[in-house]
C-alpha cells in the first residue's frame, strides 16, 4: 500500500494487517516430489483466514483478489487514490520531477475509464502536450543505466556490456541491489563528486578505446557524410548524435574551444584530417558525455 | 608542508593555461579551502576499518586459556596456545599480529570483545545492513555515521568532510545533507582523459572545468550538476597536491588496505578538514581452509595498522586519529569438516589510536557457555561501541540521539 498502490498515510495499520489477513494462503510451493526449482505462486486454501476483514472501511470474508480491488478502487475527495498515486510516479519517471495537479488528476481519470490499465496511462502521457514542452526536456538525471546504455546506442558501439555493467556499482546503482524496497531515489541522488568521476572513468573507457575488443566506437564511420570543415561543424555533427542540438551556448562555446585547441591551449590547431578527427572527435565525446547538459535527459 | 593557499589551490588546478577560464571555480575554492582549514583545527579524524565477510574473532583475539579452545572446538584450525601473543594473561592474539601487539604494548590498542546486538542475523547482507545503519530492526536509511554528518558536517560545504576508500559508497556514510565522495585510488578519483593522446589531456582536463563553469540566468538543474562536478575537480585537484607534497614515514605492505589506509594518511597530513574516513578489507568469509588465509588477512590488518600509526607518528599527527574496527559477525566455535568457520554471532573488535585507552573491553568468551546454537552469547551491544566513539572521540554531546538510549559507554577511548 504504502510503496506500490496508495501511498504512504493513506492507510492505518489495522487495513495493513487485515489486508495481510486476506493474502494468507498465497505462497511459494512445488508439486510433491518435485524439484524446488519447479516451485511456483500458488494458493494453498487450508492456510487462508476466511473470517471478516475490515480494509480501507469496507467489511467482508476478503481473499486476496477482493483486497486488490478494494485497493485499486479507493477514492477519495480527489478521485482516484491509487489512479493519481500511479499517475505522479509515471509522471515522475518519464517528464520531471513534482508534477502539476492537473496533468496527475488527468492521467488517474485514464486510470480509472481504461479499468486500471498502466499502458493506457502511459499512451496518454505520450501525447500530452505538456511531454512535448522545453520545459520537460532535459528534466532528469538519467540513472546509471541509462547513462551507460544510452551512448552505446547513440554512437552504435560494439560492446559486450560485460565492463560497462561492472561500472554501474560506482555510479550508485548496484544492478537489482538497491538499499531498500522502495528502490533507487533518483534524479539529483544520482549526482556526486563520486559518480561524477564514475561516470567519466565510464566514458573514458568507451570513448577512447582503438582496441578490437570492449566496448568501442568507429569514429571514421560516426562522422562519414557530415561536414568537418570548421569546429562548430565538428560541435553541431556530435551534438546531433547525442542529442545535444540545443545545448547552451556557453556549452557549445567550450567545444568549439576544446576542438580548436593545440596542446599549449592556443588556438587554431583544427584541421579536418584523420588524425585530428581521432583525435579530437574522441576527445568531444568525452566532454559532451560527462556534460551537465548530457547527465540530464 | 607549508604552502600559500592561493599559490596552492591554482597550482592544485594542476594546468595553467585554465586559470584564466575557471574565475567561479577558483574563487568557491578559495572560499571553501579557508573552510577546509578552520575546520581541521580540531583535526580529529575517526578511520573506520570493515573487515567484511565476518572476521573469526576467536582466531583473532584467542582465549588460549580456556581449554575447550584446542581441546573441543578449534582442534584443526586453532592457533596453537604456544604461539598466541599474550595480551593479558588469558586472551592472546593470533602470532601473525605482531604489529597489533606493539601498538597494545604502547598503550594504543582497546579490544572490544563479545560485539553483536539482540537476536543476531546471520546473513552477511542483513547484518551489514544492521552494523552500517545501527538499525537492527532496519527501519533506518542513512548510515550511522551519516546521521552524525548530517548533525554535525552539513554546514561545512567542504566536499571532502569525510569519504570512503572504496569502490562505492558504504551506507554506514549515507546521509540526507552531506555527499561523502567514494574512490579506490586518487586515480580513479579524477577526470581521466584519452591516454593515447596525453598531449591533448590538458586541453579536456580545462574544458571539463570549463564546461561546469558555466554563468546561468536562472537557477536551474544544469548548475546544481555542475557545482556538484566542480566541487570534484576542486577536490580532486586538492588530493593531488596533497599527495604530491607527501612522503610515507613508513612502510606500507602492498595489500589493499595498507594502500587505503596510506592514502588516508596523506589526507590527514594534508589538514584538509576530513573528519571521517572510511575503509573496507574484504576477504573473511572463511567456510574452508580457513588457517592460511585467515592468517594472511590478519598479517595484512596488522602490518596495515601499525604502518599507518608509523607514519603518522613520523609525520607528527598520530594524535590526530582513532581507528576502529567492525565486521558483520563473528564466526561459529565449533570448527567445520572444511578446515573453516561458518557465520557465527559476537566477534571482537580494535580501537587503536593514541586515545585508545588499552584494556580489553566486554567479557572474554567463556566457551563453555554457549547458547542454544552453539554461539557465542552477544555481551556487548554494537551501539555501546558506536556511541563510545560518537561521544568521547567525535564530541558528539547527545549520541543517543544518533543510536538511541541505553547504551553504556565502554571508556575505552579516553574523553578529552
Amino acid at each position: 500500500m504504502e510503496l506500490f498502490t496508495l501511498g504512504v498515510d493513506r492507510y492505518s495499520q489495522k487495513d495493513v494487517s487485515d489486508l495481510a489477513r486476506a493474502l494468507t494462503g498465497w505462497t511459494i510451493a512445488k508439486p510433491d516430489g518435485a524439484p524446488v526449482s519447479e516451485s511456483a505462486f500458488s494458493f494453498n486454501a487450508a492456510a487462508h483466514d476466511a473470517g471478516a476483514k475490515t480494509i480501507l472501511g469496507q467489511t467482508g470474508t476478503w481473499n486476496a483478489d477482493d483486497a486488490i480491488g478494494i485497493l485499486l478502487n479507493a477514492t477519495d475527495g480527489n478521485g482516484s487514490v491509487s489512479g493519481r498515486f500511479l499517475a505522479e510516479k509515471l509522471w515522475t519517471w518519464f517528464v520531471y520531477h513534482d508534477p502539476p495537479d492537473w496533468a496527475v488528476a488527468d492521467l488517474a481519470s485514464v486510470y480509472v475509464s481504461s479499468n486500471h490499465s498502466i499502458r493506457a496511462m502511459v499512451d496518454h502521457l505520450f501525447h500530452m502536450p505538456e511531454f512535448y514542452e522545453p520545459h520537460s526536456r532535459q528534466a532528469l538525471v538519467r540513472s546509471p543505466v541509462e547513462y551507460i546504455v544510452a551512448p552505446l546506442r547513440q554512437l552504435e558501439a560494439k560492446t559486450d556490456l560485460s565492463s560497462p555493467a561492472a561500472s554501474l556499482n560506482s555510479m550508485g546503482q548496484a544492478l537489482f541491489n538497491p538499499l531498500d524496497a522502495k528502490g533507487w531515489e533518483g534524479d539529483l541522488d544520482w549526482m556526486n563528486t563520486g559518480t561524477v568521476f564514475a561516470r567519466a572513468a565510464y566514458t573514458n573507457s568507451l570513448v577512447p578505446n582503438r582496441g578490437a575488443t570492449g566496448s568501442r566506437i568507429d569514429v571514421p564511420a560516426l562522422v562519414s557524410q557530415k561536414s568537418l570543415a570548421t569546429p562548430r561543424d565538428v560541435v553541431t555533427a556530435l551534438a546531433d548524435r547525442l542529442g545535444l542540438a540545443d545545448a547552451p551556448p556557453g556549452s557549445q562555446a567550450v567545444w568549439e574551444k576544446y576542438v580548436d585547441s593545440k596542446p599549449d591551449g592556443s588556438r587554431g590547431y583544427w584541421t579536418n584530417t584523420p588524425a585530428a578527427v581521432d583525435q579530437k572527435v574522441r576527445g568531444l565525446l568525452h566532454l559532451m558525455l560527462t556534460s551537465a547538459d548530457y547527465h540530464l535527459s | 608542508m607549508p604552502l600559500n593557499r592561493r599559490e596552492f589551490l591554482f597550482r592544485g588546478v594542476g594546468v595553467a593555461t585554465v586559470s584564466a577560464m575557471i574565475p567561479r571555480f577558483a574563487i568557491a575554492g578559495a572560499r571553501h579551502f579557508e573552510e577546509y582549514v578552520s575546520s581541521a583545527a580540531s583535526g580529529r579524524v575517526l578511520v573506520v576499518v570493515e573487515l567484511s565477510g565476518g572476521n573469526d574473532g576467536l582466531n583473532t583475539v584467542i582465549p588460549y586459556t580456556d581449554a575447550l579452545y584446542a581441546g573441543t572446538y578449534r582442534k584443526t584450525i586453532g592457533v596453537p596456545v604456544s604461539n598466541v601473543l599474550d595480551l593479558d594473561g588469558t586472551l592472546g592474539l593470533n602470532p601473525a599480529m605482531s604489529g597489533m601487539k606493539s601498538l597494545w604494548d604502547a598503550g594504543r590498542v582497546a579490544v572490544i570483545e563479545g560485539v553483536a546486538y539482540p537476536s543476531p542475523n546471520l546473513s552477511h547482507f542483513t547484518s551489514r545492513d544492521i552494523w552500517h545503519t545501527a538499525d537492527p530492526k532496519l527501519l533506518e536509511r542513512r548510515g550511522w555515521l551519516g546521521r552524525y554528518a548530517d548533525k554535525a558536517l552539513a554546514g561545512t560545504q567542504n566536499p571532502l568532510s569525510g569519504c570512503a576508500i572504496s569502490s562505492s559508497l558504504p551506507r554506514t556514510l549515507l546521509a540526507d545533507n552531506v555527499v561523502f565522495p567514494a574512490f579506490s585510488s586518487l586515480g580513479s578519483y579524477s577526470y581521466t582523459t584519452d591516454g593515447a593522446n596525453p598531449a591533448d589531456g590538458a586541453n579536456q582536463a580545462a574544458a571539463f572545468v570549463a564546461q561546469n563553469s558555466l554563468e546561468h540566468e536562472i537557477a536551474n538543474r544544469n548548475e546544481t550538476i555542475e557545482h556538484v562536478a566542480r566541487d570534484a575537480a576542486s577536490s580532486s585537484a586538492t588530493l593531488r597536491q596533497v599527495a604530491s607534497g607527501y612522503t610515507a614515514k613508513a612502510t606500507y605492505p602492498a595489500n589493499s588496505l595498507g594502500q587505503a589506509l596510506k592514502l588516508c594518511a596523506e589526507i590527514i597530513v594534508g589538514n584538509l578538514g576530513t573528519s571521517i574516513l572510511y575503509v573496507t578489507y574484504g576477504g573473511f568469509d572463511n567456510h574452508s581452509a580457513q588457517k592460511t588465509t585467515h592468517d594472511a588477512l590478519l598479517r595484512g590488518v596488522s602490518d596495515a595498522i601499525k604502518a599507518f600509526f608509523d607514519d603518522l607518528d613520523g609525520q607528527g599527527k598520530a594524535s590526530n586519529a582513532l581507528l576502529m574496527t567492525w565486521s558483520e559477525f563473528g564466526r561459529r566455535v565449533q570448527e567445520n569438516g572444511s578446515l573453516g568457520t561458518d557465520h557465527g554471532t559476537a566477534g571482537v573488535h580494535f580501537v587503536v589510536g593514541p586515545s585508545a585507552v588499552k584494556g580489553i573491553y566486554g567479557p572474554p568468551p567463556q566457551l563453555a557457555k554457549l547458547d542454544s546454537n552453539g554461539n557465542l552469547p552477544w555481551q556487548t551491544d554494537f551501539r555501546s561501541y558506536y556511541g563510545t566513539i560518537l561521544t568521547n572521540w567525535l564530541g558528539v554531546p547527545d549520541a543517543a540521539s544518533v543510536l538511541g538510549t541505553g547504551y553504556p559507554n565502554l571508556g575505552c577511548v579516553a574523553r578529552t
